[in-house]
């Protein structure tokens, strides 16, 4: 009997299996996201259908649960891809200064002086 | 010695004439160069009427930003000394001279314009921005391994080393903590020169706010770490 947040789990893992194969189908993905998303929908799906699969796993890794474990990697994944997306921002924030300041340097212009 | 100013401008049509008759008041051999940081109003074209050199940003990037666009420009110029000035009046020309003479007698390679080393200085202040300088004055200290007294001060001076040594990352307001520490970094002699700051109800509000001084100390603790050249 699938009941509460292993009912959260299948349908968010489905879900985003649907999303994967269907950017996947139109070009959106490459095969490189398509298999790293897949995966991860795969494996909600499967841990939320048996969440007792992975169960010597997390006994050594002193987790309680495959839905618990799921969680708690899926909080670390959040932690870890928010600090890339700041570096990349960073980044590119950077470029655009740099950018600008090419453009201005290009373009600066000598006054004359006169009354406004 | 070729000095050039480098003054930073983002929507100061209402005071960036009379900013820079007082330059030309107060130091009239002056070589400026304006760079505006992407303004909306007529701050570009009354800079060129008052015959600066004048480069523009295309979109606002910040204060840190259109300093180090400056700074590479008046490089560019063979400036022997940068000096960086308000567009906002809160700076007098008439203290250019003292502020590059410590440059001139060879006795530091940058100078800051300092408004705490004065107590009639402070009494134009208000409380709020004294109390954020004096702690974010600290905290930079503490970083950059300095000594100065106003680390938050727009009018400064730089000799060539300091100038080549320094390498703005900060984009915002927290580039004036950042030069500071780039300063310390690379061992520069820095002096203080003590000055007057004019505040109307402008710049009290254009100034560094508690949001502001959050950033700066996140600027200056996490992008020098994470982002150094």
């Amino acid at each position: 009997m699938i009941a509460g947040i292993q009912a959260f789990g299948l349908a968010l893992g489905l879900i985003m299996f649907y999303y994967a194969v269907k950017l996947y189908r139109k070009g959106n993905f490459k095969d490189r996201d398509f298999i790293t998303w897949g995966s991860v929908a795969i494996a909600i799906v499967g841990v939320s259908v048996y969440p007792t699969a992975l169960d010597s796993l997390l006994s050594w890794l002193k987790i309680g649960r495959g839905l618990d474990a799921l969680l708690v990697l899926g909080i670390l994944g959040v932690y870890g891809f928010v600090f890339q997306v700041y570096i990349r921002n960073q980044e590119t924030q950077r470029q655009i200064t740099n950018l600008v300041r090419k453009v201005s340097l290009e373009l600066e212009q000598k006054g004359r002086k006169k009354n406004v | 010695m070729k000095v050039v100013i480098v003054m930073p401008a983002y929507n100061e049509e209402k005071t960036i004439k009379k900013s820079l008759q007082s330059l030309k008041e107060g130091f009239p051999r002056a070589n400026v160069v304006v760079v505006n940081d992407g303004s909306s109003d007529k701050t570009e074209e009354i800079a060129l009427a008052e015959g600066a050199f004048v480069a523009s940003h295309i979109i606002n990037r910040g204060l840190g930003a259109t300093l180090a666009t400056g700074i590479k420009s008046a490089m560019r110029k063979n400036a022997d000394i940068i000096v960086t000035f308000d567009a906002d009046l809160q700076h007098s020309g008439r203290d250019i001279k003292n502020l590059i003479e410590p440059i001139q007698k060879k006795r530091a390679n940058a100078v800051i314009g300092s408004r705490f080393l004065r107590k009639e200085d402070l009494e134009m202040m208000p409380p709020v921005t004294k109390f954020g300088n004096w702690f974010l004055t600290g905290f930079t200290n503490l970083l950059a391994r300095t000594k100065v007294t106003d680390s938050q001060s727009g009018l400064r001076a730089f000799d060539k080393k300091a100038a080549k040594a320094i390498s703005i990352v900060c984009d915002r307001y927290d580039v004036s903590s950042e030069i500071v520490y780039e300063l310390g970094r690379y061992g520069m002699k820095i002096e203080e020169v003590p000055i007057k700051a004019l505040y109307d109800e402008r710049s009290k509000r254009k100034g560094t706010n508690v949001r502001e001084g959050v950033k700066i100390m996140h600027g200056i603790l996490l992008k020098r770490l994470w982002l150094r050249k």
